[in-house]
C-alpha cells in the first residue's frame, strides 16, 4: 500500500502550436516524497508540472496527449471535471500570488466554497497557517491585506492556501525563485515538513536546492526525461552523460 | 564649445504645438464664456420646475430633465449588465476562434457607426416592429445599443489589466470557471469598468439625433410616468430652442446647455478621478 | 509543533472527504490515513463544480449577451436593406446615384443623392483640414515636449472637448461662430458650411490627437536613441525618425476623424442648414446626409411612404461610408503593429 504511486503519467506530451514542450514522459510519483524536476530553462519541466493538474488548459493553442493517472482515472479524459482534479492537487506558483483579500480570506475563500461551516473554516485556516509556519507571524493581523506581507511570507501564505483544502499532491513551480536566501531557507524547511503528509513535486532551476530538499530528482532536457533517480544517486553517480554534464555546469 | 545654445530651428515645432493646444482650449474657453454670458441669467429655480412653453419667460426644463434622467436610468439598466457580461464572455470564456474574432471586430466596427444610424434601427425595430411606440423604453433601448460597444471595449480593457496570476491562483485552489470569473476577476476589473460605463452614459446623455429619429417629442408639458410613456429630453429641448430664431429661445438653450454640461462634466470628472486613483493604486501594489 | 502536525493530517483527511461522504470513516490519525486513498470520482456531472446547472447556464447567458452586438449589426443591415428594397422599387438606382437634385418632399419628388453626398464630403474634408494639422501638432507636443505631469492633465482636458454633446457644438456654431464669421465675410449666410466645418473640426481634434499620440508613443525608444547617438536635435528626431515611424497611426487618425465627421449630425443640422445643393461654396447653406434624416424624422412620416424609406436609403449610404473608412483605418493600424 505504502509504495503505490499516487499520481503517474504515461506517454504524456504537451505542445504549444508547433513546438513540442514535453515529449513522451512516463513517470510515477509517490506520496510522502519530494520529487524535484530540474533542467535548463525551456526544457519543459514547468509545462510538465502544470499538466499534472490541468493548469495548461488556460493557455491558448495547447495540445496534450498521453495520460495523467490520478485516483485510477485519466484526468485528461473528457468525462473529467478539471476543477475536481485541482481541488485534490494543489499548486504553488513561481511568484507569490495571494488574492487581493485579507490574510484570513486568502486561505478561507476556497475552504468556504467547499461547503465548510464558518467555525470549521476558521479551524482549517489556523491549522493551515500553522502548517505553513506562518501563524505566529500573522495571528494578530489576520484581517490586514495579504499584500502587506513580505514576499517570503506571501509565498508561505500561498502554500497554506493550497494546504487548507487537504490536497493529496502539492505542485510547486520554482517556489523560491522570487525570494531572498533567508525566505528560501524557510520554504525549504517547510517542504521538508510537509513531505510527511503530501506528495510534493517541485520544479527548480537551482541544483543545490534540488539536492537539499528532494528524495528523487528528474532531469529534463528538451522536453524529454533524461534521468529519474533517487537524488543521492543522481547527484553522486549520474547514469547519463548528459546529466553529468548539466550537473557539472557544462551547459544550462 | 559645448555650451548649451538654443538652435533657432528647434523652436517652430514646440511653439506650433503649444499654439495648437492653446487654440483648442481657447475654443473651449470661448464656448464656456459664451454659454454662460447668454444663459447664466436664465438659471433660476423656476427654470427647473417649469414645463416647456411658447412664452420664453415661462419656459423651463422640467419635463426634459426628467425625461433625460429616465433615459439615463433605463439605459444604464440595460446597457451595463449586457455590456459587462459580453465583455466577460469575449475576454474570459470564448475560445480564440474565428467566430470570437468576428464578434470582436464587429464590436469595433459598431463603435464607429454614426448614432443616427442607430436611431434608424431604433425607429424600425423598437418603435415599429416591436411596437414600443415613441416611448422612453424605445429611446433607452436605442441608446443602449449605441453605447454597448463602448462599454464592452472598456470592460475588455479593464479585464485585460487583471493580472493572469490572480486567475491562476483561483484556479489553483479549485475554483470553478464561473467562480473565478465572478468572485475574483470581475471584482478586480469593476473599478476600471465603472470608468468606461460613466463615460459611455455621459455620452448617451448628450445624444440627440437617435432620439429624434425614434420620435422623441419636441414639446412636452407633462412628466413621463412609466417607461411606455412618450418623452422629451434635455438634448432635444436644447436642439428645439436653438433652432428657433428668437433671441429669447436661444438664451433658454444656453441655460439648458449649462445644465447638461454641468452633468456631463461632472460625470467625466468622476470617471477621471476614478482612473487616476486606479493608476496610482496600480503603481503602489 | 507536534500538535500542529497532527491537526494538519486531520485536515488533510477531511479534505479528501470533500464530495465523498464515505471517506469520513477512514482513520484520520497518522500515516495510514494519508496513504489510504479510496477510489474517488473526478468525473464531471450535474453537481460537479464546473458541470453543474448554474455554472453551465451562466456560460450560455454570457454568450447570449455577447451575441447582442452581432444581432445589432444584423439588425442594422437587415432593416436598412428592407426599406431600401421598397425605395428602389419606385426610384431607379441610376437616378439615385447620379441625380443632382434632392427634393424628396416636393412633387414631383427628385431623388438624386449627390447633393447630400457633396454636402457631407464638404463638412468632412473641411473639418479635417482644420483638425488634422492642429491634432497632429498637439500629439507631437504632448508626447515629445510636454512635461510628464502636464500631459495627463492636458489629455484629460482634451477628453472634455470630446465629451461635449454635439448639439452644444451646433448651438455654438449658430450663435457664436457664424456671427464672428459674418464680421469677416459679410456675404456669409445664416446657415453655412464653414461654421459647421469649424465646430466639427474642433470636435474631432481629440480623436486625431489621441490616436496619433498613441502611435508616436509606440515608436520604440531605441530609434530615438539612434538619433541622439548621431547628435541630432530633437526637432530633427521628431521630423525624420519619430514621425515617419508613426505615420500609419497618423493616417489612421485622419481616416477615423473623417468617419466621425461624416456621421456627425446635430452640429451640421443646426449650423449648415437644410438646403441640399451641389455646391462647393462654404459660405452657403447646404444639407448633409445626416441632417436630411433629422429633417424627415422631425415630422411624423408614416411608415411605408417613400419619404420614410428615403431616410433608410440615405442611412444605408452613411453606414457604408463610415464602415468603409473604419475598416481602412483598422487595416492601417494593423499594419503598424506588424511593422514595429
Amino acid at each position: 500500500m505504502g509504495l503505490k504511486s499516487i499520481i503517474s503519467t504515461s506517454h504524456l506530451s504537451v505542445a504549444y502550436g508547433d513546438k513540442v514542450a514535453v515529449e513522451d514522459v512516463s513517470l510515477e510519483f509517490e506520496s510522502r516524497e519530494v520529487s524535484a524536476l530540474i533542467g535548463p530553462s525551456g526544457c519543459g519541466k514547468s509545462t510538465f508540472l502544470r499538466a499534472l493538474n490541468r493548469m495548461n488548459d488556460f493557455l491558448d493553442d495547447v495540445r496534450t496527449s498521453g495520460q495523467v493517472i490520478f485516483h485510477g482515472q485519466n484526468i485528461y479524459d473528457s468525462k473529467i471535471d478539471p476543477v475536481l482534479v485541482r481541488r485534490r492537487i494543489g499548486m504553488v506558483f513561481q511568484k507569490p500570488n495571494p488574492f487581493p483579500k485579507s490574510i484570513y480570506e486568502n486561505v478561507a475563500w476556497a475552504v468556504r466554497k467547499f461547503g465548510f461551516k464558518e467555525n470549521e473554516v476558521r479551524e482549517r485556516v489556523e491549522v493551515a497557517l500553522k502548517g505553513a509556519a506562518l501563524w505566529a507571524e500573522v495571528k494578530d493581523r489576520l484581517k490586514s491585506s495579504a499584500f502587506e506581507l513580505s514576499g517570503g511570507q506571501q509565498q508561505r501564505l500561498c502554500i497554506a492556501r493550497a494546504m487548507a483544502l487537504g490536497p493529496e499532491v502539492i505542485l510547486m513551480d520554482e517556489p523560491c525563485s522570487a525570494l531572498d536566501p533567508i525566505a528560501t531557507a524557510k520554504i525549504e524547511d517547510l517542504i521538508a515538513e510537509l513531505k510527511e503528509q503530501f506528495c510534493i513535486i517541485v520544479v527548480t532551476h537551482n541544483m543545490q536546492q534540488a539536492e537539499r530538499i528532494s528524495d528523487r530528482t528528474v532531469f529534463f532536457l528538451n522536453g524529454k526525461v533524461i534521468e529519474s533517480e533517487a537524488t543521492s544517486h543522481i547527484f553522486n553517480r549520474p547514469r547519463e552523460e548528459l546529466t553529468k554534464n548539466y550537473l557539472t555546469g557544462r551547459f544550462g | 564649445m559645448f555650451a548649451k545654445k538654443l538652435h533657432w530651428k528647434s523652436l517652430p515645432l514646440p511653439v506650433a504645438g503649444l499654439a495648437s493646444l492653446i487654440i483648442a482650449f481657447l475654443f473651449l474657453a470661448f464656448l464656456l464664456i459664451h454659454i454662460f454670458s447668454e444663459g447664466a441669467g436664465g438659471l433660476s429655480w423656476s427654470f427647473f420646475i417649469n414645463f416647456a412653453s411658447r412664452f420664453p419667460t415661462k419656459a423651463g426644463i422640467y419635463s426634459a430633465l426628467m425625461g433625460s434622467l429616465w433615459l439615463l436610468a433605463l439605459t444604464a439598466l440595460i446597457s451595463i449588465p449586457v455590456g459587462i457580461f459580453s465583455a466577460l464572455y469575449l475576454e474570459e470564456i470564448a475560445a480564440k476562434n474565428a467566430f470570437t474574432n468576428f464578434i470582436r471586430g464587429n464590436i469595433a466596427n459598431l463603435a464607429g457607426v454614426p448614432s443616427i444610424v442607430y436611431g434608424l434601427l431604433g425607429l424600425a425595430l423598437f418603435v415599429r416592429i416591436l411596437g414600443f411606440g415613441s416611448s422612453l423604453i424605445a429611446g433607452a433601448c436605442t441608446l443602449s445599443l449605441l453605447i454597448l460597444p463602448v462599454i464592452i471595449m472598456a470592460s475588455i480593457e479593464s479585464l485585460r489589466a487583471v493580472p493572469r496570476k490572480l486567475r491562476e491562483a483561483a484556479f489553483g485552489v479549485g475554483a470553478s470557471p464561473m467562480q473565478v470569473l465572478f468572485e475574483h476577476t470581475l471584482s478586480q476589473a469593476i473599478p476600471g469598468m465603472i470608468t468606461g460605463v460613466i463615460l459611455a452614459l455621459s455620452r448617451s446623455l448628450g445624444e440627440t439625433a437617435p432620439l429624434i429619429t425614434v420620435g422623441a417629442l419636441a414639446f412636452a408639458a407633462f412628466l413621463p410616468e412609466s417607461m411606455t410613456d412618450q418623452f422629451t429630453s434635455l438634448s432635444i429641448q436644447i436642439f428645439n430652442w436653438a433652432s428657433r430664431p428668437q433671441m429669447e429661445f436661444q438664451e433658454l438653450a444656453a441655460t439648458a446647455i449649462i445644465v447638461i454640461l454641468s452633468i456631463t462634466f461632472m460625470m467625466n470628472f468622476v470617471a477621471m478621478l476614478l482612473r487616476w486613483k486606479l493608476s496610482s493604486r496600480k503603481a503602489t501594489s | 509543533m507536534g500538535l500542529t502536525k497532527l491537526n494538519l493530517k486531520a485536515a488533510s483527511a477531511e479534505g479528501s472527504s470533500i464530495g465523498d461522504p464515505s471517506l469520513t470513516s477512514v482513520d484520520s490519525h497518522g500515516v495510514a490515513a494519508v496513504h489510504a486513498y479510496p477510489q474517488v470520482s473526478l468525473a464531471r456531472s450535474w453537481n460537479s463544480p464546473s458541470g453543474n446547472f448554474v455554472e453551465q447556464s451562466l456560460q450560455y447567458f454570457l454568450f447570449a449577451c455577447a451575441l447582442s452586438s452581432v444581432l445589432t449589426t444584423f439588425g442594422i443591415v437587415f432593416i436598412l436593406l428592407k426599406e431600401m428594397s421598397g425605395f428602389f422599387s419606385v426610384v431607379s438606382v441610376w437616378e439615385f446615384f447620379t441625380g443632382t437634385q434632392w427634393f424628396p418632399l416636393l412633387s414631383p419628388a427628385r431623388f438624386g443623392v449627390l447633393p447630400l453626398v457633396s454636402g457631407t464630403l464638404m463638412i468632412a474634408l473641411g473639418s479635417c483640414l482644420i483638425a488634422v494639422p492642429i491634432g497632429l501638432l498637439i500629439a507631437i507636443f504632448l508626447s515629445e515636449y510636454c512635461p510628464r505631469g502636464f500631459r495627463v492633465i492636458l489629455k484629460s482636458a482634451l477628453e472634455l472637448l470630446a465629451g461635449i454633446p454635439t448639439v452644444v457644438y451646433g448651438y455654438l456654431a449658430l450663435t457664436f461662430v457664424t456671427p464672428q464669421l459674418a464680421k469677416i465675410f459679410p456675404q456669409i449666410e445664416v446657415f453655412n458650411a464653414l461654421s459647421a466645418c469649424i465646430v466639427v473640426g474642433i470636435m474631432i481634434i481629440p480623436t486625431i490627437a489621441s490616436v496619433t499620440e498613441d502611435a508616436i508613443h509606440s515608436v520604440p525608444g531605441y530609434l530615438r536613441d539612434a538619433g541622439y547617438g548621431l547628435g541630432m536635435r530633437r526637432y530633427q528626431i521628431v521630423s525624420s525618425i519619430v514621425f515617419p515611424a508613426a505615420i500609419s497611426g497618423f493616417v489612421a487618425s485622419i481616416i477615423l476623424g473623417l468617419s466621425r465627421a461624416i456621421g456627425e449630425t446635430m452640429a451640421v443640422t443646426l449650423a449648415a442648414g437644410a438646403s441640399p445643393k451641389l455646391t462647393f461654396n462654404f459660405f452657403e447653406s447646404i444639407q448633409t446626409m445626416t441632417a436630411f434624416i433629422v429633417q424627415v424624422s422631425q415630422g411624423d412620416t408614416p411608415a411605408g411612404t417613400i419619404e420614410y424609406q428615403s431616410i433608410f436609403v440615405v442611412g444605408f449610404c452613411l453606414f457604408i461610408m463610415t464602415l468603409g473608412t473604419n475598416l481602412i483605418a483598422q487595416f492601417v493600424v494593423r499594419r503598424i503593429h506588424h511593422r514595429i
